[in-house]
């Protein structure tokens, strides 16, 4: 094995670790925070109140505890950092409440970013990887969505530049 | 493949009798249409043999009426229409794991996405089991059967009557490749059957739906909005997130599982990466069309619209999971199999928590919970001194179907038929009254109390929204019954006027 793949995976590794770091800290403060209490006695009340049978002990609070909530909250915000719809049409169709969503790219371009990530991922794999995998480390940790759609830009021009190669 | 099809039986019958929870007024106007058709041989117009239901200007897909016959004609209108759709989930469950493996059939077992909507009655769970069995067809070259799946999914839903066409095409044209071909007299019946569809599909009441679809807007907004609508469907944030109405969400859960779109994505780049893509041309083409007519809908997310996609992303988890399986050998593989399945066991335990405690709380409102009990109220009163009873359509437009399927609406008793035809594309409009099984006539109108409050001797029933106490109070009026919610909420209520 070559030298540059040996410090691809490596940097990959550090960008995996980091990244579950990212998310564990997301998942810390999304189980503090007030929604996600008053969501988890919400649960709760509904387990011992109108549905007696059941879930009322140890296994209704294995399922409806402030981890459990907090890991969906935190799945769903990692996965806002590689949203398309939130890279390339504001949140258009389905914004989110309470934020303010920004452009971060046009519309229009994403059938070169579509070809693109098609050819690039096809012979620039590692790099796609390697550079997505530390975009979304920044994404998780809250550094708003620049890194990301800087990759996604990258994927834009890479795409225009095969197309006007075939050409 | 036994226990996958058993777990996928149990997470999709919870709640399918639990009528009291709610009914939605499609599954009752498809559960009573099916009834109809089984005692008068007629719907509810006492149309023969329709090829939509009107359904009052809806034009439903008529296929789930037509085969919920059986069922509904022993379980009744509700719980008949529901167990065909959790017998068909069931058995896409099977043929997923058929096509591409046990994880693929444990995903789709667990998928809260199809699980959710298969306990209900909904057209899209046919069409997808359709879709399901188009797929296992042509991977098998069993031309004769795929085309006639698809032929069958045109009839099944809405959206498949725009997306299957493009199927038969891409059947076709698989057909070919592979080398295969039909009889002449098969080619002749499938000419024939493509003819006479054609000929019915492009009349206006079978597009009634899609007719409205981007009429005030520029092309260029046009493109913007389908292109962001059809983005959406692949984008693991909408995924997860799922629909934005409560009644196509299980509450607290992903629509599909985080790992679930990994693995679905992995197997899509391993088959890019690879040029295995050649081979699973229908589908990437099922994949990549699914969505089409949800996102020319323009509408967010909608997770009955784009019902089919579970299928190829389920059979794309499928082969993910191979493709992952593959790479550690020895003890490092067994550990990230049992990782999976402890992960997948976990969700499983949580799903069937949300489905039976959090989601009859959650989205009772959505599934118009509690209107058994009202209509069951309604009818235990007594008519004498009682000039009407006016049933409140304000806050559910289509509230008719539930009358008719709680109310034992005799089936020979058809609406009258308004406009120029049966087939004519007229403005959606309910019947203005009904005739309960028990000899009572309702009257279907939006309550406006100042005004309705003149009337005397009169019932009205409908949501606690349009009585308010105070008014009630002044006017002297004498609230009969009230229904609650879980929380002791009073949800729908029944007034006497002076």
């Amino acid at each position: 094995m070559d030298y540059t793949r040996v410090m691809a995976k490596l940097w990959l590794g550090v960008a995996g670790s980091m990244w579950l770091l990212a998310f564990g800290f997301q998942m810390i403060v999304a189980s503090r925070q007030a929604e996600t209490v008053g969501e988890v006695h919400w649960m709760v009340d509904n387990q011992r109140i109108y549905n007696r049978k059941g879930f009322a002990g140890w296994t209704g609070r294995a399922v409806a505890n402030k981890w459990v909530v907090g890991f969906e909250t935190s799945v769903q915000k990692a996965t806002e950092t590689v949203d398309p719809n939130i890279l390339f049409y504001i949140g258009h169709p389905n914004e989110r409440g309470g934020v303010i969503e920004q452009r971060y790219l046009p519309w229009w371009l994403i059938p070169f970013w579509l070809v693109g990530a098609l050819f690039a991922g096809k012979r620039e794999s590692g790099l796609v990887l390697l550079a997505s995998a530390w975009a979304m480390v920044a994404g998780t940790a809250g550094v708003a969505m620049y890194p990301m759609a800087a990759v996604y830009g990258w994927l834009i021009v890479r795409g225009i530049g095969y197309i006007w190669q075939k050409k | 493949m036994a226990a996958t099809l058993l777990l996928a039986l149990g997470l999709r019958l919870v709640g399918t009798r639990q009528v009291e929870n709610g009914v939605y007024v499609d599954e009752a106007a498809i559960g009573y249409n099916a009834k109809s058709l089984l005692e008068t041989g007629s719907d509810e117009y006492g149309q023969a043999g329709p090829l939509a239901l009107r359904s009052f200007g809806d034009y439903k897909s008529p296929l789930l009426s037509y085969i919920s016959i059986p069922l509904v004609s022993v379980f009744g209108e509700v719980v008949g229409v529901r167990l065909n759709s959790v017998t068909l989930g069931t058995m896409t469950v099977g043929i997923i794991y058929i096509l591409a493996g046990p994880m693929a059939g444990l995903g789709m077992a667990i998928l809260p996405w199809h699980v959710n909507l298969s306990g209900h009655g909904i057209e899209a769970v046919t069409a997808t089991f359709l879709m399901a069995v188009w797929l296992v067809a042509v991977k098998n070259k069993k031309w004769r059967t795929a085309f006639v799946a698809v032929f069958l999914s045109i009839w099944a839903y809405h959206a498949t009557k725009y997306l299957s066409p493009m199927l038969l095409l891409v059947t076709w044209w698989q057909m070919r490749h592979e080398g295969g071909h039909l009889s002449k007299g098969w080619t002749i019946l499938m000419l024939v059957a493509a003819s006479l569809t054609l000929l019915v599909m492009v009349q206006p009441f079978n597009n009634a739906r899609a007719l409205g679809v981007g009429k005030q807007e520029s092309v260029v907004s046009l493109t913007r909005n389908v292109s962001a609508a059809y983005t959406s469907y692949f984008s693991p944030g909408s995924l997860i997130s799922g629909d934005w109405q409560k009644r196509n969400n299980v509450y607290g859960v992903e629509n599909m599982w985080w790992w679930q779109i990994i693995l679905a994505y992995v197997g899509l780049i391993g088959l890019l990466k690879t040029g295995k893509w050649r081979k699973e041309i229908p589908l990437l083409s099922l994949w990549l069309l699914a969505p089409l007519p949800a996102a020319a809908a323009i509408d967010p997310f909608h997770a009955i619209r784009a019902l089919i996609m579970t299928v190829p992303w389920m059979i794309l988890v499928g082969i993910g999971w191979k493709k992952i399986t593959d790479l550690p050998a020895g003890r490092q593989g067994l550990r990230l199999k049992i990782l999976v399945i402890a992960v997948a066991c976990f969700q499983t335990f949580i799903l069937w928590e949300r489905l039976t405690v959090q989601n009859p709380v959650y989205s009772y409102q959505e599934w118009i919970g509690g209107y058994s009990q009202l209509v069951d109220q309604t009818m235990k009163l007594r008519i004498k001194g009682i000039d009407q009873v006016i049933v409140d359509t304000t806050d559910e437009p289509a509230i008719y179907s539930l009358w008719q399927v709680l109310g034992k609406v005799d089936t020979n008793k058809k609406i009258p038929l308004w406009g120029n035809g049966y087939y004519q594309v007229t403005k959606w409009k309910g019947p203005e009254s009904l005739v309960l099984g028990n000899g009572m006539e309702v009257i279907f109108k939006p309550v406006y109390w100042p005004e309705d409050q003149k009337k005397t001797n009169t019932v009205y029933v409908g949501s606690k929204k349009r009585f308010d106490a105070d008014a009630l109070k002044r006017a002297g009026a004498e609230v009969l019954f009230e229904v609650k919610d879980f929380q002791g909420n009073v949800v729908w209520m029944g007034v006497k006027t002076k």
